[in-house]
């Protein structure tokens, strides 16, 4: 028993979330293994945003339990700062602090949350700006960064604070074409680091290529959880058929 | 007690209403003349005019208005030249206003992209027809609620035309606090009819603000 | 017409400018104090998520942009003597341009607050940044450089706006010009020498707003 508890890293357990009358997320239930990559898709309005934003207490779920690393997430005694520490995120629209330098933006939480020396900080972030591929724009304002730039430093921002899991909501569709390569491709090398990711894209190519697993969101159901071979190849559910055949 | 004080102070103050009422139509008009005319001007760069009325605005805000009243109705005289407070009231409103509204027209008029401007010049139209047609019917919906705050503006200066003699809403209340009434009971009324003329102006000024 | 501009009456008088360009400095520095402080609070009010207080901001706030300053100050000047409040008219005046600034300042910190995304504040948030902390080094830091431009207009309007404590007989410097072409019958000199006075101070407001400006635009976003 607590042999499988310990590589579970997430556990959503029968959660509902709605917004005075409209249900947005209905009875969703999954799980998550430790360094694994899942992929939520499904159409706009399905509740895949308002899911992932959940797992890190953005917002508040109305019953279920979500279970992160054995931190209850929607218990009330746990504080933001502990989910915090071990679940980063990134954003669609980057949310760089525009009044601090990248090197800033990446060494603020870990010195003022996680009470690092400064120095410490900075070769930490010193050595992720140079995983993403940015070390030379460390000292320059979010402003004169594309945004292809701007995500990867968001990507770098939260790995700073060492996570074990990290959210995505949709991290590329707020970029120009050219760009999402590379963010793409900065996220596949997280994942063959074996960091647990959930991300929420619309980004297919990269579901089929990374993913672990694929859950598939309609009108705040879970209708789909399944391999990404099954999920393209063969999918079980008129919805998810044609979804798919929208979108590839 | 209870029947007087309809008598003895709403009476009153109505009369000095009359005052403030036509003192803001008055320099209303005028001064949205005057910015019209001077705006139009500042926007179309015409050089020594133009130096002239940016001298003219760049001077005007920086002096209070009170200031400017007192120049007016004390430094005229000097020159011979005898206002009543109510036209040297009128004066010095349209001229500090007049100012404040050449800005709102001017940034009105240059808000509208030059492309438009281009546009008409390729169709023919020579600058009256670009202005009446093109132009402004597009400033206005910029230039309303700013405009709109100034008269708000406005109507609150002309309270300060009491300080020379004119017996407006605020000079009522003044005589009728030295008369022994009350003063906080006669402010506040007073207060709610300049209240009751300019909310509502400045409720549109916000919402047309927002819609824009 | 021949007219020289007389430089001894305003050799006689310096005295009086002095003063005079002196509490205006004084009256509105302390009052544009005051009401950044009171302005702060009202839109911290405004913001609550309590109805009452909202609504009771909301309210002040509206009723001071739709009423005169004079009306204000003579509500303050002439109503705390009525309840045997007797403080000196240079602090009525204070209040009075306290009570009115405040309003026009909550405006302007309102809208800056409003201007930060909320995403700046999840951002926070998924970093383990407490509320404190964010409303520091985050949200402050930010709302500042959208708040101080128009908060150096404030005060230039504070500064104008104090000339019409002449109407309770503060010597300032409006009131001084006034005081000395009483005196002297002569009115040109005097209302010049307040004039310029004023025109110098708002000037050197304008240029420093506008380096201010150029400063913030500079350091990076």
């Amino acid at each position: 028993m607590s042999g499988i508890n310990q590589d579970i890293m997430v556990n959503i357990n029968n959660v509902c979330k709605s917004y005075g009358q409209l249900e947005v997320l209905k009875d969703i239930n999954f799980s998550v293994a430790k360094g694994e990559v899942v992929v939520i898709c499904g159409p706009s309005g399905s509740g895949k945003s308002t899911l992932i934003r959940c797992i890190n207490r953005l917002e508040k779920i109305n019953s279920g339990e979500i279970i992160v690393d054995d931190i209850s997430i929607q218990n009330p005694k746990t504080k933001i700062v502990d989910i915090s520490k071990n679940i980063g995120m990134v954003f669609q629209d980057f949310n760089l602090f525009p009044h601090m330098t990248v090197l800033k933006n990446i060494t603020f939480a870990p010195v003022k949350v996680k009470k690092l020396k400064l120095k410490e900080a900075k070769a930490i972030a010193t050595k992720l700006l140079e995983r993403v591929g940015i070390l030379d724009k460390a000292d320059q304002y979010p402003s004169s960064l594309s945004g292809g730039q701007k995500q990867r430093v968001a990507i770098a921002r939260s790995l700073a604070m060492q996570p074990e899991l990290i959210l995505f909501d949709e991290p590329t569709s707020a970029l120009d074409p050219e760009m999402v390569g590379e963010v793409l491709s900065v996220m596949r090398d997280l994942a063959d680091d074996g960091m647990t990711m959930i991300v929420v894209t619309h980004e297919m190519g990269f579901a089929r290529e990374v993913a672990d697993e694929v859950i598939f969101l309609d009108d705040g159901v879970l209708i789909e959880k399944t391999t990404p071979e099954d999920f393209f190849n063969n999918p079980n559910h008129k919805r998810a058929q044609e979804f798919l055949s929208q979108i590839l | 007690m209870e029947s007087g004080i309809f008598d003895r102070i709403i009476m009153q103050l109505v009369t000095g209403l009359y005052w403030t009422l036509c003192l803001s139509m008055a320099a209303s008009i005028l001064s949205l003349i005057v910015g019209f005319v001077a705006g139009l001007i500042k926007s179309i760069h015409v050089p020594i005019i133009t130096y002239v009325v940016n001298f003219y605005t760049y001077i005007v805000r920086g002096v209070p208005f009170l200031l400017l009243l007192f120049i007016i109705y004390y430094v005229l005289p000097f020159f011979n030249i005898r206002l009543s407070p109510f036209i040297a009231g009128v004066l010095s409103l349209v001229i500090h206003e007049g100012a404040y509204m050449t800005e709102i027209i001017r940034s009105g008029i240059e808000s509208v992209e030059k492309g438009q401007h281009e546009a008409a010049h390729s169709l023919g139209l020579n600058y009256f027809q670009k202005m009446r047609y093109i132009i402004l019917p597009q400033a206005i919906k910029i230039t309303l609620p700013p405009l709109a705050g100034q008269f708000v503006l406005l109507i609150k200066s002309t309270a300060l035309i009491s300080l020379i003699g004119l017996t407006d809403l605020t000079r009522v209340g003044r005589q009728l606090t030295q008369r022994g009434e009350n003063p906080f009971l006669i402010f506040f009324i007073v207060g709610i009819f300049y209240f009751v003329i300019c909310y509502p102006i400045i409720n549109i000024s916000d919402r047309l603000e927002r819609s824009v | 017409m021949n007219y020289f501009f007389q430089w001894r009456i305003i050799e006689k008088y310096s005295d009086y400018f002095y003063r005079g360009f002196f509490n205006t400095l004084s009256i509105s520095a302390i009052s544009i104090s005051l009401a950044l402080i009171f302005g702060i609070i009202l839109a911290i009010l405004k913001r609550s998520e309590i109805k009452g207080l909202s609504w009771l901001s909301g309210g002040y706030i509206n009723l001071i942009r739709s009423t005169p300053l004079l009306v204000q100050v003579y509500f303050v000047y002439f109503g705390l003597p009525y309840i045997n409040i007797n403080i000196s008219g240079y602090w009525c005046g204070v209040i009075a341009l306290v009570l009115n600034s405040g309003a026009y300042i909550s405006e302007i910190v309102r809208a800056g607050l409003e201007s930060i995304p909320n995403g700046q504040v999840e951002a926070a948030q998924s970093l383990g940044i407490d509320k404190r902390q964010t409303y520091i080094y985050i949200i402050l830091p930010q709302a500042l450089r959208k708040i101080i431009p128009p908060l150096i207009g404030q005060f230039t309007y504070l500064i104008k706006d104090s000339s019409i404590l002449a109407a309770i007989g503060i010597y300032e410097l409006t009131n001084t010009a006034n005081v000395v072409h009483a005196r002297t019958f002569k009115p040109i000199e005097p209302f010049v020498v307040a004039l310029l006075g004023y025109i110098i101070i708002v000037t050197i407001l304008m240029i420093s707003a506008n380096i201010l400006k150029k400063k913030f635009s500079l350091s990076g976003y």
